[in-house]
């Protein structure tokens, strides 16, 4: 998994690993999220979960402010040390649309392969079947089993108290949020490239925009991330 | 290529000169809506090697031979996850007359399997509540008979309907507003 990737996703995983349950529900198709929790580690996961949320809804502002705008025929400057990312994102539909092809390749070959991946592990816990265990100090307490259609089965460990129903139903709900959050990043990048290929003459534009597109999304959440880290 | 007309019929040569001079602009465009079966093979090596990487190997056959690029594409990643949104969404489609929730409990987790063709949990498992909500509201509930449904069990039920009507509304919109934005942008 890239990093974006594995940072929008969160706790999605192919294999099971937690040791209790790692019997039951023995498909490799199904996605799980196991996830150990106590209290502090759900108010973690729901501030990642909010924090994220907010981050990806500026990219989704910024790129439609970007992707609304933009006519061919700018300013093709090189990329320099300060730009920002709208700056490159113009760049490279430029590019893309015109024949500077050897800088955008240099630049997206990465971004290609990164969002490829993402779209791969975005198909992976998007599985007819997915399941979303939790846990406290290693002892497993519910696993909750859900369909496409929105079908639930959960089995709980017949000592539930009323708190660790909480923190199950809080985990479920992060789980799905988290999966929800991936398929909007995806809807965002493709309402995006939509916007824009209208304008390209270029063919194949509307695929080869979702790299610059991609580029972009990764370049303003770093941009975000430091803001959020930098010193006051 | 834009080409406009003025009062003394001299063509201008792009389009931001035809804006300025406030003249009725004719637009010429290549390819309107580039087609993915009929990508120009530009005399460009590099951009031939980054649609090689991007577009779906079935429209590249000559490209990836030539460059022995065998590796599946940005598109082949795309076109796979279509062809599975829309195969799984066609089988939702045909399961949405209701929306069901089950509560068991067990003693212990590890004899719990998922059975497939029943799609039902089994195994060392007791089921203490269903539910079923038909599409139009309608909801049905059934607790086990002769015994007392206690609290926690019942709570932990009515949790999960809350998350299942929930999830259900937001998740089937945003996947089929998802996969008619991605089918376009294949067409």
């Amino acid at each position: 998994m890239s990093n974006l990737s594995a940072d929008v996703l969160g706790a999605w995983a192919r294999q099971a690993t937690f040791e209790a349950t790692s019997k039951g529900l023995d498909d490799d198709t199904t996605p799980v999220w196991q996830m150990d929790l106590k209290s502090y580690t759900l108010g973690q996961q729901s501030e990642a979960l909010r924090r994220d949320r907010e981050q990806l809804e500026r990219v989704a502002a910024r790129l439609r402010a970007v992707t609304t705008t933009w006519q061919p025929g700018g300013a093709q400057t090189l990329k320099s040390q300060h730009s920002s990312p709208e700056d490159d994102l113009r760049l490279a539909l430029e590019q893309i649309n015109g024949a500077q092809t050897k800088t955008l390749f240099n630049r997206d070959t990465t971004a290609q392969a990164e969002l490829s991946g993402f779209v791969a592990d975005v198909q992976a816990v998007l599985a007819p079947l997915s399941r979303i265990d939790t846990g406290a100090g290693g002892l497993p307490l519910a696993s909750t089993v859900i369909s496409w259609t929105g079908d639930i089965q959960t089995v709980w460990h017949a000592a539930v108290t009323t708190r660790q129903i909480a923190l199950h139903r809080a985990n479920v709900r992060i789980a799905l949020a988290r999966r929800m959050l991936a398929v909007r990043l995806l809807d965002t990048i493709a309402t995006s490239a939509a916007t824009i290929i209208i304008r390209l003459v270029t063919p194949g534009a509307q695929l080869l925009v979702f790299p610059a597109l991609w580029q972009f999304t990764r370049d303003v959440l770093t941009e975000l991330r430091d803001r959020q880290s930098a010193p006051v | 290529m834009y080409a406009c007309k003025s009062g003394s019929g001299q063509r201008r040569s792009s389009a931001r000169a035809c804006e300025q001079r406030g003249e009725r602009r004719l637009v010429v465009i290549l390819y309107l809506f580039p087609k993915m079966t009929q990508f120009n093979t530009t005399p460009d090596p590099v951009m031939d090697e980054f649609r090689a990487l991007v577009l779906p190997s079935t429209q590249l056959s000559d490209v990836v031979t030539h460059k022995g690029l065998t590796a599946s594409t940005l598109g082949d990643s795309l076109k796979e996850f279509i062809q599975q949104l829309t195969a799984t969404l066609g089988h939702a489609a045909d399961d949405l007359s209701s929306l069901e929730v089950r509560t068991f409990t067990t003693t212990s987790l590890e004899g719990v399997t998922y059975d497939y063709t029943l799609k039902s949990l089994t195994g060392e498992l007791k089921l203490r509540s269903l539910t079923r909500i038909a599409f139009d509201g309608d909801m049905q509930v059934v607790v086990p008979e002769g015994e007392l449904l206690d609290e926690p069990a019942w709570e932990a039920h009515v949790a999960m309907v809350h998350e299942a009507q929930v999830n259900r509304a937001e998740f089937l919109g945003a996947m089929a507003e998802v996969s008619a934005r991605l089918i376009q942008l294949f067409k």
